[in-house]
Order: C-alpha cells, then sequence, then structure tokens
C-alpha cells in the first residue's frame, strides 16, 4: 500500500497543501492534523492540490467536511485545484462540485482569493 | 533380581571351594588346588562381588553427604575385623598349620569382609572424585586400577615362588625389585594425581564443610591407626587381596589427606560461595517472578524483597521517573516518611551520576563521600554504605533502584555486577508488566470491536423477504472488524420493498455505531413516507442533528413496487446503481448530495429521484465502493468495467446463484490479497 504524505507551502495569506498517495482512514489524521494547525495560526484562505493524490476514501473526504463549516464561518475557504479524474469522480459523486470550489490548476485557485 | 542372587551365590560357592580346601590341607596337609590356582579363584570371586558392589552403586541416589557417611560406616566396619585380628595372630604362611577349622573359617570370612569393604571405600571415594568430571577424571581413576591389577599380576609371581621377598618387605610399599618399585610409585601417583579432584568440596554448604571437615578429623587418623596393619592380616590368607589392600589403603591415605586439606583452604571463601549461590538463586527466582506478575506495583514489592537478598542490603527503595520528577515507586526494609526525611538535595547528586555517567554507583563510606554528603543530616536512618543502578530498558531510563546496608563498606566490589544485572531484570519485568496492562487494555478493545462486528453483522438483514415477481440478494463483507458499509431490505408492504445500501464516512467504532442509529432511524421513515427522496431528505435532517460535524453518508434507497415492477430510485452521493438488461448495462448516474453535508432544504434541490420500469430478467444492483475499489496482490483494482462485464456474464442466473457467481469471481480476482474496504451489494432480480 502506497503511503501519504502532506507538504504544505504559504503564498503570501494563502496556504497550499499538497495531498500525495493514499488518502483514505489511516492517513486522514495526518491530513486532518495538518488543517488543524493551518486553523489554529489562522491561515484559512486555503488551496487543496490534489494533483498527486491517488485515492480517497469517504474518511478522508470527511476531512474536508470537517473543517469547511468552521472556516467559512471564520471568512476563509478551502479550494481544491488540480484533481484526477478519478479523484474528480469520487468528489462528484458525492456532490463535492456543489460544495466546494474546483479548479483546473494551483494558481486560479490562488488568484480566486486575491 | 534373579541376577543379582546368581551374583552372590556363585562367589560363595567358589569361597566354599576353597575353603572346604584350606580345611582339608590343613587336616591332612595335602594340597588339593596350587597355590596359583587358589589365588585366581580368590581373585575371581572377589571381582563378582565387587562388580556387584558397583551395580549396587551406580543405583543409589546420589548424595554427597549420604556418600560420606557411608564411607566413615565402612571405616568403623573395617576397625572391627581388624580389631580381632590384632588379638588373634593367625600367621602362618607356609602351612596354616595350627589353626583349628573354627579359626580357618573366622579367617576366610573376615578376609572376604576386609576386601569387601575396602572395595565399598573405593568405590565412595570414586564416586567423590566423579563430581564434576573431566575427560581425565574417568582415566586417572583407571590408572589407579590398571596399576593395582599390574601390582597384582606382579605379586602373582611371587606366590608361585619365582621371585622370594619378605612379607613385610612385600606389603609395606617398596622392596627390592625394580618393577615392583615402579607399579607401586605408579600406584601413588595416580593416588596423588586422583587426590587433586576434590571438586565435591564446592558442592558444600559452610555448615555442611564443616561437619565434613570434623568427621575426617576424627575417621581419618582413626582409620591410619589400624589400616597399614590390614595387608598384613590379609596377605597370609590370599597374597592377591594383600596387594590389593595395600593399593586401597595407600590410596584412602594420600585421597584423605588432600580431601582434608582441601576442606580447610576452602573454608574461609565458604560464605562466599554461599552467597554467590543465593545471588544467583535470587536472580532466578526474579525471573521467575517477572514470568507471573503483571501488576507493576506487586512486581515491585517481590523485587525490592529479593533485591536485599541479593546485595545483602539492610533495606532498599526504587524510585520510578514519572513527567519530570521521581516517584517512590516502592521501598522494603525503610518506611516512606525515613526515606522523605532524607535533606532534600540528598539524593540529586546519586541519581544524576547513575542516570547519565554510571549506570551502576558503589558508594564504600556514605559519610566520606562527596556525593552523599547531605546524607550525614539524615537522622532517622543509619547509612553506611549504597548501591544504585539505573533502571533502563533499551535506551531510555525507567528509574533508580537503592540499597544500603547501615555499615560503611557493606558491599563486595562484586556486587556491583551483580545490583546492576539485578536491575536489568528489574526494568525488563517493570517494562513487560507495562506492556501487558496495554496489551490487556488492547485486548479488551479487540473484544469490544469483535462485540460491535458481530452486532453490526445482526443489524444485516437475516432472510430475504418473498417479493412477488422477483427476488433479491444482499452480501457483506467487511474489511476490518467493523467498517461504515450497511445495507437493508425491508419489506414495508405486500406490495412494496425498499432497498437501500449506504456507507458512513470515518472509520472503525464510530462508524459502525452512526451505521446501526442510522439503520434504526431508515426503518422507521420507511414506514412513514412513501416517495425515496422524502426518505432521504428525512435521513439527511437526522444526520445533521445527530452526527458529528465532518461526518456524512452516501446512501442509494430504492422503493420496488411489485405490482407495477416499478423501481424508484434516489442516489444520495453514493455510487450508481447499476441495471442489467438482457444486452446492456446502464448506470443510474442521477444527481445528489451525500448526505450530512449540506441542509436539507439544499440537498433536496440537488436530488434527483429516477423511476425505471422493470421487465422480466432484469437486474438492478446496488452496491459500495469496496466491490471496483478493491485491489489484488499486485495492485490491480477490481474497478467498474470488471464488476459490470461480469455482472452481464451472470445475469441469465437466478438472483442467488448469481450473488454466489459474482462473489466466486470477487474472490479468485483478489487471490487472497486482505480487503482494505468493506464489500457491500444488493441484486434485485425480476
Amino acid at each position: 500500500m502506497s503511503g501519504f504524505d502532506v507538504v504544505r507551502k504559504d503564498v503570501e495569506a494563502i496556504s497550499v497543501v499538497y495531498l500525495k498517495g493514499y488518502l483514505d482512514a489511516h492517513t486522514a489524521s495526518d491530513f486532518e492534523n495538518a488543517l488543524q494547525q493551518l486553523v489554529d495560526e489562522e491561515r484559512i484562505q486555503i488551496v487543496v492540490n490534489l494533483s498527486e493524490l491517488d485515492y480517497i476514501s469517504s474518511a478522508g473526504l470527511g476531512v474536508f467536511m470537517g473543517f469547511i463549516e468552521d472556516i467559512r464561518v471564520k471568512g476563509g475557504d478551502i479550494k481544491l485545484a488540480e484533481l484526477s479524474d478519478k479523484v474528480f469522480r469520487v468528489f462528484d459523486l458525492l456532490g463535492f462540485p456543489v460544495l466546494y470550489e474546483i479548479f483546473l490548476n494551483e494558481e486560479e485557485a490562488i488568484q480566486k482569493y486575491q | 533380581m534373579k541376577k543379582r542372587i546368581l551374583f552372590f551365590i556363585f562367589p560363595a560357592l567358589l569361597f566354599v571351594a576353597i575353603f572346604v580346601s584350606d580345611f582339608h590341607r590343613v587336616q591332612s596337609g595335602e594340597i588339593l588346588i596350587t597355590p596359583l590356582a587358589r589365588e585366581i579363584l580368590i581373585t575371581c570371586s572377589v571381582l563378582i562381588l565387587a562388580l556387584q558392589l558397583i551395580w549396587d552403586q551406580k543405583n543409589r541416589q546420589k548424595d554427597l553427604i549420604a556418600q560420606m557417611q557411608g564411607l566413615g560406616l565402612s571405616i568403623i566396619l573395617l576397625w572391627i575385623p581388624s580389631f580381632i585380628i590384632q588379638r588373634q595372630v593367625y600367621f602362618d604362611t607356609e602351612s596354616f598349620g595350627l589353626l583349628a577349622p573354627f579359626d580357618l573359617f573366622i579367617w576366610t570370612i573376615l578376609a572376604i569382609a576386609f576386601v569387601v569393604l575396602l572395595f565399598r571405600i573405593l568405590m565412595y571415594l570414586k564416586f567423590m572424585i566423579y563430581i564434576q568430571q573431566s575427560r581425565n577424571t574417568q582415566r586417572n581413576f583407571h590408572f589407579f586400577f590398571i596399576c593395582v591389577l599390574l601390582l597384582m599380576l606382579f605379586d602373582l609371581n611371587i606366590s608361585t615362588g619365582r621371585i622370594p621377598e619378605g612379607i613385610t618387605e612385600r606389603i609395606l610399599f617398596f622392596g627390592r625389585s625394580l618393577w615392583r618399585n615402579i607399579l607401586m610409585g605408579g600406584v601413588i601417583l595416580s593416588a596423588l594425581i586422583n587426590g587433586l579432584r576434590c571438586k565435591w568440596i564446592h558442592y558444600l554448604k559452610r555448615g555442611q564443610k564443616w561437619l565434613v571437615l570434623i568427621l575426617l578429623a576424627f575417621i581419618y587418623p582413626f582409620s591410619m591407626t589400624f589400616l597399614f596393619a590390614l595387608p598384613e592380616a590379609i596377605d597370609p590368607y590370599s597374597q592377591l587381596l594383600g596387594t590389593f589392600a595395600v593399593a586401597v589403603v595407600m590410596f584412602w591415605a594420600i585421597y584423605g589427606a588432600m580431601a582434608i586439606g582441601g576442606v580447610l583452604v576452602q573454608l574461609p571463601t565458604a560464605g562466599l560461595m554461599d552467597r554467590r549461590v543465593e545471588e544467583i538463586a535470587s536472580l532466578q527466582s526474579l525471573s521467575a517472578t517477572i514470568g507471573s506478575i503483571f501488576d507493576v506495583d506487586q512486581l515491585i514489592v517481590k523485587t525490592l524483597a529479593q533485591a536485599l537478598r541479593v546485595v545483602g542490603a539492610d533495606y532498599a527503595w526504587l524510585e520510578l521517573k514519572e513527567g519530570d520528577g521521581f516517584r517512590i515507586a516502592g521501598r522494603e526494609g525503610i518506611r516512606e516518611n525515613e526515606i522523605d526525611s532524607l535533606p532534600i538535595p540528598g539524593l540529586v547528586p546519586v541519581r544524576d551520576e547513575v542516570l547519565q555517567k554510571e549506570s551502576v554507583l558503589l558508594i564504600n563510606n556514605i559519610a566520606r563521600d562527596k556525593r552523599t554528603e547531605h546524607w550525614k543530616r539524615w537522622r532517622k536512618v543509619r547509612a553506611g554504605s549504597l548501591l544504585a543502578a539505573r533502571l533502563q530498558y533499551k535506551d531510555h531510563a525507567l528509574g533508580v533502584l537503592y540499597a544500603v546496608r547501615e555499615y560503611s563498606f557493606g558491599f563486595v566490589e562484586e556486587s556491583r555486577g551483580l545490583f546492576k544485572a539485578f536491575a536489568d531484570q528489574v526494568a525488563i519485568a517493570i517494562e513487560n508488566a507495562h506492556l501487558v496492562e496495554l496489551s490487556i487494555e488492547q485486548e479488551g478493545y479487540r473484544q469490544e470491536l469483535r462485540l460491535a462486528h458481530e452486532a453490526q453483522m445482526r443489524l444485516l438483514p437475516r432472510s430475504m423477504p418473498e417479493i412477488k415477481g422477483a427476488e433479491v440478494e444482499g452480501l457483506c463483507l467487511t474489511a476490518n472488524d467493523i467498517g461504515g458499509d450497511f445495507y437493508d431490505v425491508i419489506p414495508v408492504s405486500s406490495n412494496r420493498v425498499d432497498i437501500l445500501v449506504g456507507d458512513v464516512s470515518g472509520k472503525g467504532a464510530s462508524a459502525a455505531f452512526y451505521m446501526a442509529e442510522l439503520k434504526g432511524v431508515v426503518q422507521t421513515l420507511a414506514h412513514l413516507f412513501t416517495s425515496p427522496t422524502d426518505i432521504v431528505a428525512e435521513v439527511n435532517t437526522f444526520i445533521r442533528n445527530q452526527f458529528e460535524p465532518g461526518m456524512f453518508v452516501t446512501l442509494i434507497y430504492s422503493i420496488y413496487l411489485p405490482v407495477r415492477k416499478e423501481l424508484q430510485i434516489v442516489r444520495a452521493g453514493h455510487l450508481p446503481a447499476i441495471h442489467i438488461t438482457q444486452d446492456q448495462v446502464h448506470l443510474f448516474e442521477s444527481a445528489g448530495l451525500g448526505l450530512g453535508l449540506v441542509d436539507t432544504v439544499q440537498l433536496r434541490e440537488s436530488l434527483e429521484e429516477s423511476h425505471l420500469k422493470l421487465e422480466d430478467n432484469q437486474a438492478v444492483v446496488l452496491y459500495s465502493d469496496g466491490v471496483i475499489e478493491a485491489r489484488n496482490r499486485k495492485g490491480e483494482e477490481y474497478g467498474e468495467f470488471r464488476f459490470q462485464e461480469d455482472l452481464f456474464d451472470v445475469k441469465a442466473l437466478s438472483c442467488q446463484t448469481m450473488m454466489t457467481e459474482l462473489r466466486r469471481r470477487f474472490e479468485s480476482f483478489m487471490d487472497d490479497t486482505p480487503m482494505h474496504d468493506d464489500l457491500t451489494m444488493v441484486i434485485l432480480k425480476t
């Protein structure tokens, strides 16, 4: 089973989170911690880059849902960028495109904040 | 047993024969058996008896003290005949003349008794020599025997009269014959070599050593007073036995002297040896304790009691690391308030040194040592010398073990290593106990999971309802003990069956409990509402109100109306249902958000309900992502297409065999790879 990795990059007020590998019940907590840290630092303009994400399970999707309301109440947002077809299909099935702004590339998502 | 009796009867008969011949000779002066034959016969019968003795000893319990007692007893028994012999002198080598028949009889008996007892003594000595034997031990002892046998053969020559030699010269050590002197030297040399084998002394405890010394101090000089006279007494009866007696007496004289010397030399260190034995025993009993006690507090109590034994301390205590500080986890021989009465900086230098530098510290004189200078003001208890050891497991220190004697120089230097070994054992024991406690907790958790899994499995429908003109079949395989997948088939009325498959997000137990809750809610809603959209919307309301934020549920809900042969279906974030007809596979990719993501109004807007007329021999499959996302060992995904192909292949089968065949195909694809996600599937077949 491939691993999972979270890398974060700050671009001015915006933080970009890169997810890599398998995001499932076992690795969801890593992602959760990364988001929690951003919220703690009050960096709530977040772009999640999913270009290198191979798989996302319902537990992984749950992480997005666990933070979105809190972040939006504070005036921030989570925007998604560079989803592979497969990952997009999972998001799509669940109806995420209604809930989240999804961008073809990272720059567009960052620009949307500015 | 019969054999043993033979071993007695045969030599006894031989002796009777010899006695008869001797008797005849005494009476008439006629010689029935030649002296050579007579000697050989006597030697043979004695040898047979000796074999019996060896056999006897092999079967006896090997207790050193019992053997020593046997030795002493044999010597005392020897004294009795020699006492008799000294009273009455039977000397007349040439003709046995002047002997009354009764005297001859006594003489024969005594000679046999002498030899048997001497042989016994030799056997007892052999037992002692053989204790903790090395490869050379047996060889040395056999060397002695060979020397004795050669000596006897040599003397057999004499008895045939070829080399005349005076009795006294022949019996007592050295005579004129060079070869005989060399052989005698061999006997003495082998006795000396064997005399060095005194390992049995090590096995005696201090008290036993004293006992043995006293015993030897009496027996040995006592035996010397008469033993050397024995050969002279036996010799007239049989020269060979006389020679044998000389050798054995010589052997005993040398070995006994050396044994006394050995015990004397080892007496001063006897206490130390006992201590070593005690130390090893206590380490062993600690190991046993480790294996049997898993309660940390109880373990500490036991180990401290043993710590006192191991190094002979007056009191001991144990500090365990707790957070940044240390806590006295146990004590023995000292009260807690007594430890606490130590001036506050008192332990710190010792503790620091043990934790950071030496893993074990010995302070011989507490009053004079810089590290323990505060202890002078420790009024409540006496403290003379100290041992402290780090309790270390792998590379982290668990705490410090202290042992104190009331007097200075109370511990020997060797105790340092021992105390360290002991502390290592204690550290392992404590760590072990912690691990066991942890695993017991985990076992409890596993047990919970198993119960939850059972509960979850009970939540799945046990039997499928009868549906007019259709069949339904469900399957749920869980990856771990419990998962978030569920399905239900609810016979609402004779004209309505609700079929649903859902997946609660999240992992493990919580997902399973939410699932259980959800099942009850859905069952109720099914009876209250007639449209799948309404039911799904109500489920959303429930999830929004009851579930923790971030949790969501994907659900596909369908209502089958057998009379109309109609299926109403709503997809809420779940994988689309598959419709299989005779010539195609179709997906119900209607829109619909997952439940719990948005409020019910918004959800309703997203939902799209579809209605489908099912004709004969068609099937609808509801399933979870575990089916299509399963990967085998090669990393291949089972995948949507493979699943749809397989479904199309089996479409003609009955509902139940369809399910069986699909499962078989899935399992052969997975080839025993452990599943990563739950797998749930329901088939409705018309």
